[in-house]
Order: structure tokens, then C-alpha cells, then sequence
């Protein structure tokens, strides 16, 4: 008897099969993946900024915390861009002639805001305080990295909810002296300083879903 | 025992009193309520073609990356700005001229969220309905957005110059009239006397107004005084016609002295008793041990009863002995039912420790019953003081039209300027007051609204919100607060201040300049004292003295006239709106979707009728009937209340608008059957049926507990008798689960339902701080009202007169939650301290867990009700709370934004959480301090304490879902003489 269908269909239906099982399964996990890739999040992305501004001369060849400009880091749930009269501080003595610094004056003198593009974006039912983090211990670095290396600013991490977790979970490498906090470069101390240090610190994060989003 | 359940125990509308069974009420809820809005002609091929698509579209958006945001930072931050960090600032809100000090939340120069002040003696922390939605009002898109000359743009300098048209060339303003609300800033007071001795004339206007308890205290002590209230000590409190507990200036107060009186922890506390006589139900009413119903004419007769028996009769009393002549025929004609005289009674039994009170929709000689009342009971410089008002010429004939239409008809009115309220709305219907305003010369209306008044004007000019307002304000009792702006005038608002100063000739003084000029002229501290005022929110000092309280007889001959004869026929009853008031707040959404107190109708308002009296007309609810009242005519529906007096038909004002406020058309407009004679009531109301219906909105019968016992009350002397039997089974439930997760803090509410009146008050202050959302009027219908609090109001015993109890219903945090076994993505969770958490982004709308809570309190986003929002509109959000979208569930969450705040505080500063440093906002907000917050975690806890108090039990207790939020028994302490 000859079968219905010529042999060569079997491997087709089993071609079919496995490409069906290979889009079901890899379907999703492309949009996974997508969203957490650094295409999405903008991770590793340098932002143009409307001033050049580089955190590598202010960070690492003046020396200036970075506190002195992010100053709401420790009291307020937002780090806050400097106002242009915190820049005017040392600029209205510093390079008070360079064309490069010619929207911040125009800024200070008219009263308009200088608009920057935003680094780190988190969304709106967010709620991160940077408060709660410098103020118990995690340094500037421990998120934003090496600024003192940046140029251009980008987002070192990815910011999705698996980062934040990870970091929640196990907080214990990240904990600083309260005085180290702006400080680059920090390498941890031995495991057992560090149980110490977040135990003396009294460090227990929230995992709960209310602890970020309200 | 109350306590256990009986069929129809309980009852919240007349159909459940009857026994009808609703047959959607197992169901979650009606059918209808997922219905969506009427498309038009959109059938089935173009639904599924819309649908492909969104598909395509939503396939399409997805792939582009999520936008990037700017950041824009200040030029110049101002030193006591922290981004991120909310700001509080003090000022104080005047309403019918009496101010109410408040705290207002101000994120980076938006006001968002208004709470009270506890150093203000109005406030004591809370805040009323009005107080709390205010924050709507000034976003409102609807408000007068510029200058307008008859519909035109115009300039600030052609009006200033309009204006002073009038100045004649010596400097008189002869011709200027002025037409105010009741105020009692000093600073407008100054610049007042100023124009007048010029020759110009104040008017002012309310149709709620004191004039009949100014005109009260004249009468009995020869001079306008304002009764000052302190309730503390007074064990017995008989109110006449007075909401005291929910409106009127102090209301917050006296409902904190009230509540202190009713704090009963343990059998032997004592606890205060109130008489109410009213003719429709209030929230104090509500609250009653004992309440009368009576026809709004008669509570005069109920009155003079008391007071005879009181000791002004046949042997007067030696404070009263002077006067027993003038009185005797008041003393014959007074009705002695069992009711005054048990009344009378205890009254006597308490004196010095009791306090009469007249509301202020009643009489004048109503308010001289209850000033001699409280006289002779010694009671005047115990529970109740008089003090000179704070209202400019209060007892004058300056308040009222009267005087302004005679000057009107007369043709002496150069220029009229009307400062706030809106009189061609307002005034009585007789007066006709719109069409008068046109034979003016120069007609200038300072409005907030292009409302009635605006259209029958010359020029309208907006209304500066008093969040956007420089000035002062008095309460009460005098003490004097500084308005201070928290925002500059969104659509560039001038304030009544600055119109005085353009009549004064300073056309571009700005309203900070001249008040401040105006305190440093009148006080000599000026430099010490005015930051320390501002931030305090009142002038140390200013609280008005006590004046002494003697009877002047010769003034009381003459007051009382001829007792009313015997009542016939229907009474019209007229009352400002507990929600929008007079129509101040007709465009606040917040007000109008919250249901009212006592009837539960949403968005507009309907006449009140009995039971009785609607059998006996054949009315039944959303019936149309046409009100007459001397010829004056009404159509509007009719609602059947429980517990309103028979033959007395009431009907709130403020709604049936006119002008361009779009939310305020719902309902009819009361004030077309208000005439200058009968402002508060009316005899002879002929009612005809017109066979039409008219839907009503209400929410009465919506989240049907069906009839299990949820509301608890007992006699205090039940409870005296056996304290652990009011509050029904306490025994522990046996469990496989470990109830008590373990972290430091463990969140919990108590809710005493002694103390709560009622008010409705948390409602608004959880709509303010939680971006509650609003429906609207088919919404409500339809059952999707999104309030996370509700004020479930239920009744018990007769149908005509019964008995009422209030239980405010939210997310109970069950420790165990039936709605956290059902969710299928987990965006229903358990936090380590004992928060049931709703995660909106997992959340897809599956409703599973609202169909599952025992307690009927999740609450559906049908719609996205955020998205068409207008730019002011968005501007009132929370920031620290999500906006919810479509299709996403919520619920009370402890305002968990509160706890978490305070939790990054505690671990940056390393100090535990004290006791009652948060605050939920409806705790916040309540008068009655019946909501207490707190943790489970500290066993000194005030809400530890009262949870292990044996008045407290939990909702449903037999289902064992452990609820965290906990209610105390409802106690009455009735009159053992009443058939207590």
C-alpha cells in the first residue's frame, strides 16, 4: 500500500514541530530578554547632555564629593540636579569667560532652567529613595559606578527589578563605612567586616512588593 | 442583646426594611457594572476590526524604546526647597467667615494635600468634608480664567479705571455699594472703614448665615454674641436643629470635646448624652441617644417647653424670675410631652454640666430659648461662653439684602462691587436679584466662576483661591490666623483685599503689601510676631475675651411675639448641602461623588420625604413632584428617607446651576422656592406628582453585607452589666498557619464606633491622599464608585423613626486574606508587617480577589478615569502614590506610602517608630479621633491597648480571616425615663 503522504513529509512535520517548540519556547524568551537587554534599558548608553560636563575633571582631578553638588542624596528620596546657582558657586570665578559654559550663565542670568537628558530612569510606580541608601551605608558607586571614569554619564546597572533584588537580598558586600559613601574604588572589606559592619548598621532591606512600590 | 443577627435587624433601605432580597446581592456585583459606555453604532465587524488593530498598534509600540526623560532642575533653588522632600505650610480656610486653620502639603510648590492644624482651635488637627476637597476646587479648569467686560477680554487698567468712575472729585465714593460674604478679616475690616467714611456702602451676603443667633443674643442680652461651645465638661447636650458635630464654624471641635466625652475603655467610664431635635436627619442626628423629629416650625414650641420646665415657668428660676411675665404666654402655648419633660429633667439634673444649642437655620427666638436655657441651668462660663463676633458688623443691618435692594429700587447704586459668593444664585428668590443687577450703572463681580452672578454683571474679575491668597481671618472664638498663598494664582485671581485697595485708589499695590502694611500699623509687635504667626498658623493672644452674659429683660418683652399657631399642611425645609454647601463647591467632584452622610445620594440632591408621608401622597423614591411654595415652582425627585419628620419635605441647596461649572447642573436648584421671609423654612408647600421618574444616584443599597451583624451597638447599660458580651464571640479560631509574621511592626487600625459620627470626612481625606479616582454620576449607578473608605450607614427599628449606625469600611488587612488565596499573578501579597499589599503592575484584572473579600472593599478601575485629565487637574496627584490605570484592582492600603516614609526616617535616624508618629488620613483627618493607627508589635500601643479592649471585635469573625482593622461596639447611653 502506498502511504497517503511521500516519506520526505515526516521530516517536514518534524522540522515544524521543532520550529513550533523553538518559537514558543524562544518567542517569550526574546521578549524577555529584550527588555532586560541593554538595547532597552539604556545600560552602558552615554546620554548627550545640553553643557559638557565631565564628572571625571570635577570627580577625580578636583576632588569634589560628589555631595557637594547632589546634595538632597542623603536627606530626600531624590539626588537632585545641582540648580544652576550651585554651579555659578565656583564658576563665577572659574572659566566665568568659557563659551562652554555659556548656557549655564545664560541659565543663571535669565532664570531658565537647563534642561538635561535623563540618565537613570526608573518608572513611575517606583519609589526609590536615595536616602534610605546613602544614609545607611550603600555608596553612590555601588549604583551609578565609576563616575569618576565617565565622561559622558550612562547608567553602569540595568535597573530592572532582578537587579534591585539581588542587591536587597544579599546587601552585605555593599556596606560602607558612612563616611566612605562618595568614595571610588571602594573595595570591600573582609566577609567577616562586612557581616560586622551591616549588623552594626542594623541592614534589612525590604523584599516586600510595598517596600518600592506604593 | 443588639448583638445578634435577626432578619431585617438591620436594614439600609426601605426595600431591605420590607424584606425584599436583592437578587444580584450574592453576586459581586450587579449586573451592568462591565458594561461599556455606548459607542454609538459600533457593531460587532467594526469592534473586531478595532480590535486587530489595537493589536497591530499596541505589537508595533512595543517595539520602539521607552522614552527619555528630562530633567529639569531650578535656576536658583530656593533655600527651604529639598526636591523630593514635601513642604508643610500653614494658613487657614474661611468658610461663611469663619476660619479654620490648616496645614497644607506642598510638593515643590503644589499643594496637594490639606490637613489641620492642632495649634488651631477650630481644627485641634482635623478638618471637615469642605476642608479637605477644597484642594479640588483650585485646580478646577472650570474656574474664571481672566478679565472680562461682558464676555470680552479686558484690561486691569479699564477696569481699575471703571472703577473709581464713581470718585467724585473731593475724594466721596457716594453711589458705591459693596456686596460681601460674611468675613472677618481685620485687614478687609480697615480698608472697609476706609471706603465708608468716604461714602461708599458694605453689604453682605449668605444664605448661611448667624444673622437669627446674632439676632437671638441681641434679644436676650441686648447685643449680638456668638455662643462659644465647650463641650468637654457637658454631660448632657440638647441640640435644636444643630448639625453641631459636622458643620458650621468649630464643628471639628466640638466633635473632639463630643467624642471626649464618649471615650468609654472600660464599664465604670462615664459617658455624655445627647438630645437631638431635628426635622431631617443629620449626622448628629445620627449620632443621638435620643432623637425627636419634629417639623422645623415646631422645634420653637419644643424650646419654650423646656425651658418652662426648666425653671422659667410658673417659678422661674432667680435668673429668669425678672422675666417670667413675658414669657408666661410663650410657657402656656409650649408643648409638654413626655419627651421635654424627661428632657427638662435631665437637664436639671445636670446643671453647669449641660449645654442647649440652636441651630443656625432656626430663628432668632429659637437661639433666645436656648441662651436662656443654658442661663438658667447655670450653665453660661461652663459649656457655653459668649463672645463678641468675629464677623464684620455682626448684628447689623449691613447683613442681608435688604437694605441693598431698597438702595437698589431707589436708584442710589452708582457702582455696584460684588466681592466673592454668588448673590444672583444665592438670594432669595423674591428679590429677583439678577434682573436688578442690570439697572446698575457699573456692576464688578469678583467670582471664581463664570457663574449666575458673573452673567448678570459688567465685569468679572477671577476669584484668587484662598490657597492662592494673601489676607487674614478670624474663627470662632476670634483667634486670628494670616492666609498665607501656598501657589500664585493659577489663572491670574485677584482677592477681595485687592479690589478694596484699587477702590482706595492703589490699583497695583500687591494684597501682601497691604496686609502686611495694615499689622504693622495695628500692632505694635509686628517685627516679633509675624514670622512665629505664619508659622503657627494663628496670632498668639487673638482669641476674644468672654463677655459677661446678663438677661436684658426689657429687650425680652418684645422678642418672643406671638407663639406660632397650630401647624398645617406640608413644610418645605430648605438647608445648605453638607457637600457643596451653599454651591460654593457645586464643581468639586470629590463632593459631589461622595455620598451623602445620611441618604447616601451621589451627584445632585432630592426632596426628603417620611415614609408616612410618602404612603399618605403615594410617593415612592425617584418619583417627580412639583414643589409649590407661595406660588413659586420646582420640579424634582423625591426621596423616601427614614427618619425625616412627617409632613416635612427638605431639600438641600447648591445644586441646579447655571452657569458654566459643568458638574454642578446635577440636581435642582432649592434656592427658586427661598424667599427673604422664609429662609430656612415654609409653611403651606402644596406637592403634586407629576408621573415622571427621575434617577437618582445613590449608593445606599451598593455592597450589600446581606444582613450579617457588622455594625454592633449595645445600651451602656447592657454593656455596664456584662462588658464582654457586646462585642459577640471573642474565642480564638484554631489555625494550621502561623498568624503573626515576624517583624518588628505590626500594623493595625482600631475604628471605636462610639466616637465616629459619621461625618464623612475620612472619605474625602483617603480620596485626597490616595489619587482615588471618580466615576461619575453613571458610575455611580453602576455601581463602580472607587472610594477605598465607605461610610456604611444602616438602620434599625421603625421605618419612620429609626435608629441609625455608621461603620466607615476599608480593607480590613486580614492576617489571613481570602483574597491573597485567589489572586493567580500574586499582586495581592502579605508584607512582614502585616499589610495585605496591592501591586498594580502585576495586577491583570482577573477580580478574583474582590469576588472573594468577605468584606466587599476592593475596588475595579473600569475605565481609565486618570487619562483625560487636564493639565491643572493632574496637578492635584499624590506624588507618592501610583495613579492607578485601567482594568487594575485596589483597596485601602493603610496608606502605606505613610508607614514607608516614616520606616526610611526611623533606620537613616536609628530610633524605632514612636507610637502614633503615623497616621493613616483618615485618622488624620477625623474629628473624633475614632481611628487610631498603629503597631500590634508594641504591646503599650494605643491601638494594642484597644484591640485588647472587650469592646472591640473583629468583622466576620467566624470566617477566621484574622482582620487587622478591629471596630469597638457602638454604646447609646439612652434616658432610662425615654425607655432606655
Amino acid at each position: 500500500m502506498t502511504p497517503l503522504f511521500p516519506v520526505w513529509t515526516n521530516a517536514v512535520v518534524r522540522a515544524c514541530l521543532g520550529l513550533g517548540i523553538a518559537g514558543a519556547v524562544g518567542g517569550p524568551m526574546f521578549f524577555l530578554g529584550l527588555a532586560r537587554a541593554p538595547y532597552t534599558t539604556y545600560q552602558f548608553d552615554p546620554i548627550d547632555q545640553p553643557i559638557q560636563f565631565d564628572h571625571r575633571h570635577h570627580v577625580r582631578d578636583e576632588g569634589i564629593s560628589c555631595l557637594y553638588c547632589h546634595y538632597t542624596a542623603k536627606d530626600s528620596p531624590s539626588a537632585g540636579i545641582p540648580p544652576t546657582s550651585l554651579c555659578m558657586n565656583c564658576h563665577s570665578q572659574v572659566w566665568n569667560a568659557a563659551a562652554a559654559l555659556n548656557p549655564v550663565r545664560h541659565s543663571y542670568f535669565s532664570g531658565e532652567p537647563i534642561v538635561w537628558n535623563r540618565v537613570h530612569n526608573l518608572p513611575d510606580f517606583v519609589y526609590f529613595n536615595h536616602s534610605a541608601h546613602v544614609g545607611r551605608g550603600v555608596g553612590c558607586e555601588s549604583c551609578h559606578g565609576r563616575i569618576d571614569k565617565m565622561g559622558l554619564v550612562y547608567a553602569q546597572a540595568p535597573l530592572t527589578m532582578s537587579w534591585c533584588i539581588d542587591c536587597h537580598r544579599d546587601p552585605t558586600p555593599h556596606i560602607r563605612p558612612k563616611d566612605e559613601i562618595t568614595v571610588m574604588g571602594w573595595k570591600p572589606g573582609s566577609p567577616e567586616e562586612q557581616n560586622r559592619r551591616a549588623h552594626d548598621f542594623g541592614i534589612a532591606p525590604p523584599t516586600h512588593c510595598t517596600g518600592c512600590h506604593r | 442583646m443588639s448583638a445578634s443577627p435577626t432578619t431585617h435587624d438591620r436594614w439600609r433601605s426601605l426595600a431591605e426594611a420590607a424584606g425584599h432580597v436583592d437578587p444580584d446581592a450574592s453576586r459581586e456585583f450587579p449586573a451592568g457594572v462591565d458594561e461599556p459606555p455606548d459607542f454609538g453604532s459600533l457593531g460587532r465587524r467594526d469592534a473586531l476590526k478595532l480590535l486587530g488593530a489595537s493589536v497591530m498598534l499596541a505589537g508595533a509600540a512595543g517595539c520602539s524604546r521607552a522614552p527619555r526623560g528630562k530633567i529639569v532642575p531650578y535656576g536658583v533653588q530656593p533655600p527651604e526647597v529639598t526636591p523630593g522632600v514635601a513642604q508643610h505650610y500653614a494658613t487657614a480656610m474661611t468658610l461663611d467667615g469663619y476660619a479654620t486653620g490648616l496645614i497644607v502639603e506642598s510638593h515643590e510648590g503644589r499643594p496637594t494635600k490639606i490637613e489641620g492644624n492642632l495649634d488651631h482651635p477650630a481644627s485641634l488637627g482635623a478638618t471637615g468634608v469642605l476642608e479637605q476637597a477644597s484642594i479640588l476646587s483650585l485646580y478646577d479648569p472650570a474656574r474664571a480664567q481672566g478679565l472680562f467686560r461682558k464676555g470680552l477680554p479686558q484690561s486691569w487698567r479699564k477696569l481699575t479705571e471703571s472703577l473709581l468712575a464713581v470718585r467724585t472729585a473731593s475724594g466721596g465714593m457716594e453711589g458705591l455699594h459693596l456686596l460681601l460674604e460674611p468675613t472677618s478679616s481685620p485687614w478687609m475690616g480697615a480698608l472697609l472703614a476706609r471706603l465708608e467714611a468716604v461714602g461708599a456702602k458694605a453689604h453682605y451676603h449668605s444664605p448661611v448665615s448667624r444673622v437669627s443667633a446674632w439676632e437671638g443674643t441681641r434679644l436676650v442680652f441686648g447685643r449680638a454674641l456668638d455662643p462659644v461651645l465647650d463641650l468637654t465638661n457637658a454631660e448632657v447636650i440638647v441640640s435644636l436643629d444643630a448639625d453641631l458635630l459636622a458643620s458650621g464654624p468649630f464643628h471639628c471641635r466640638h466633635a473632639r470635646q463630643f467624642a471626649g466625652g464618649r471615650r468609654v475603655r472600660r464599664a465604670s467610664d462615664a459617658m455624655n448624652r445627647l438630645y437631638v431635635v431635628e426635622p431631617m436627619l443629620t449626622v448628629t442626628g445620627a449620632t443621638a441617644d435620643h432623637r425627636l423629629r419634629a417639623k422645623a416650625r415646631d422645634i420653637v414650641t419644643i424650646a419654650a417647653g423646656l425651658l418652662r420646665e426648666v425653671g422659667g415657668g410658673a417659678d422661674p428660676v432667680a435668673s429668669l424670675r425678672a422675666i417670667a411675665g413675658p414669657l408666661k404666654e410663650w410657657h402656656e402655648a409650649a408643648e409638654l410631652t413626655p419627651w421635654v419633660r424627661a428632657v427638662a429633667k435631665d437637664l436639671l439634673g445636670r446643671k453647669g454640666r449641660s449645654v442647649v444649642v440652636a441651630g443656625d437655620a432656626q430663628p432668632a427666638v429659637v437661639h433666645a430659648l436656648a441662651a436662656l436655657l443654658n442661663v438658667a441651668l447655670g450653665n453660661v462660663g461652663q459649656t457655653v461662653r459668649f463672645v463678641v463676633p468675629a464677623i464684620l458688623g455682626a448684628g447689623s443691618v449691613a447683613h442681608g439684602l435688604g437694605p441693598l435692594v431698597a438702595d437698589l429700587d431707589a436708584g442710589r447704586v452708582k457702582s455696584l462691587v460684588i466681592l466673592g459668593g454668588n448673590p444672583s444664585y444665592t438670594a432669595p428668590a423674591d428679590l429677583d436679584f439678577g434682573r436688578r443687577l442690570g439697572a446698575v450703572k457699573t456692576t464688578a463681580y469678583l467670582g471664581a466662576y463664570e457663574n449666575e452672578t458673573a452673567k448678570s454683571c459688567e465685569w468679572l474679575v477671577p476669584l484668587a483661591h484662598y490657597l492662592e491668597s494673601w489676607g487674614d481671618t478670624r474663627a470662632l472664638d476670634g483667634t486670628t490666623s494670616i492666609v498665607q498663598p501656598l501657589i500664585a494664582p493659577l489663572f491670574g485671581g485677584r482677592t477681595p483685599g485687592e479690589i478694596l485697595g484699587v477702590l482706595l485708589g492703589h490699583p497695583d499695590a500687591s494684597g501682601y503689601d497691604s496686609l502686611v502694611d495694615h499689622w504693622k500699623t495695628s500692632r505694635a509687635d509686628f517685627d516679633a510676631t509675624w514670622t512665629g504667626a505664619l508659622k503657627q498658623g494663628l496670632v498668639p493672644g487673638t482669641a476674644a475675651s468672654t463677655e459677661p452674659a446678663e438677661v436684658a429683660t426689657k429687650e425680652l418683652a418684645r422678642l418672643l411675639g406671638a407663639p406660632p399657631g397650630p401647624a398645617a399642611g406640608l413644610e418645605l425645609v430648605v438647608r445648605a448641602d453638607t457637600k457643596v454647601h451653599d454651591g460654593t463647591f457645586s464643581n468639586n467632584a470629590w463632593l459631589l461623588e461622595l455620598p451623602d452622610a445620611m441618604t447616601k445620594i451621589t451627584w445632585g440632591n432630592a426632596a426628603l420625604v417620611s415614609p408616612a408621608t410618602a404612603a399618605r401622597l403615594g410617593l415612592a423614591t425617584e418619583d417627580e413632584v412639583e414643589l409649590a411654595v407661595s406660588g413659586r415652582k420646582l420640579r424634582t425627585p423625591v426621596f423616601v428617607m427614614p427618619g425625616q419628620a412627617d409632613d416635612s419635605i427638605a431639600l438641600a441647596l447648591g445644586y441646579g446651576r447655571e452657569g458654566e461649572e459643568e458638574l454642578g447642573k446635577v440636581g435642582v436648584n432649592a434656592y427658586l422656592l427661598r424667599t427673604s421671609a422664609a429662609p430656612s423654612f415654609a409653611d403651606g408647600l402644596a406637592l403634586v406628582k407629576t408621573g415622571e421618574k427621575r434617577l437618582l444616584a445613590t449608593t445606599q443599597e451598593h455592597w450589600s453585607m446581606e444582613n450579617r451583624p457588622i455594625a454592633l451597638h449595645a445600651k451602656l447599660g447592657q454593656y455596664r452589666d456584662r462588658p464582654q458580651e457586646v462585642s459577640g464571640d471573642h474565642s480564638p479560631k484554631r489555625t494550621l498557619y502561623q498568624l503573626r509574621p515576624d517583624a518588628p511592626n505590626q500594623w493595625a487600625l482600631s475604628i471605636d464606633l462610639n466616637l465616629c459620627t459619621g461625618c464623612n470626612v475620612c472619605v474625602v481625606a483617603c480620596q485626597a491622599e490616595n489619587n482615588v479616582p471618580i466615576v461619575g454620576e453613571e458610575g455611580v449607578r453602576k455601581n463602580r464608585e472607587m472610594h477605598w473608605l465607605r461610610l456604611d450607614r444602616y438602620f434599625s427599628g421603625s421605618i419612620d423613626d429609626p435608629q441609625v449606625d455608621v461603620e466607615p469600611m476599608a480593607c480590613q488587612h486580614c492576617e489571613k486574606a481570602p483574597c491573597e488565596y485567589v489572586c493567580p499573578v500574586g499582586a495581592t501579597v502579605h508584607s512582614p508587617d502585616g499589610l495585605n499589599e496591592m501591586v498594580y503592575n502585576r495586577c491583570v484584572g482577573t477580580r478574583f480577589c474582590s469576588n472573594n473579600c468577605p468584606y466587599k472593599v476592593r475596588r475595579f478601575n473600569w475605565f481609565d478615569y486618570n487619562r483625560d485629565k487636564s493639565e491643572p487637574e493632574r496637578m492635584v496627584m499624590n506624588p507618592d502614590v501610583t495613579v492607578r490605570a485601567r482594568g487594575v484592582m485596589e483597596k485601602c492600603s493603610y496608606c502605606v506610602q505613610r508607614i514607608r516614609e516614616a520606616e526610611i526616617h526611623s533606620r537613616i535616624e536609628g530610633r524605632p517608630i514612636p507610637d502614633g508618629a503615623i497616621k493613616t488620613a483618615c485618622q488624620q483627618a477625623c474629628p473624633s479621633t475614632a481611628i487610631v493607627f498603629g503597631s500590634l508589635g508594641d504591646p503599650a500601643s494605643e491601638v494594642s491597648r484597644l484591640h485588647a479592649n472587650e469592646r472591640t471585635y473583629k468583622l466576620l469573625d467566624e470566617l477566621g480571616t484574622e482582620p487587622r482593622t478591629r471596630y469597638m461596639t457602638r454604646l447609646r447611653n439612652p434616658n432610662p425615663e425615654l425607655g432606655g
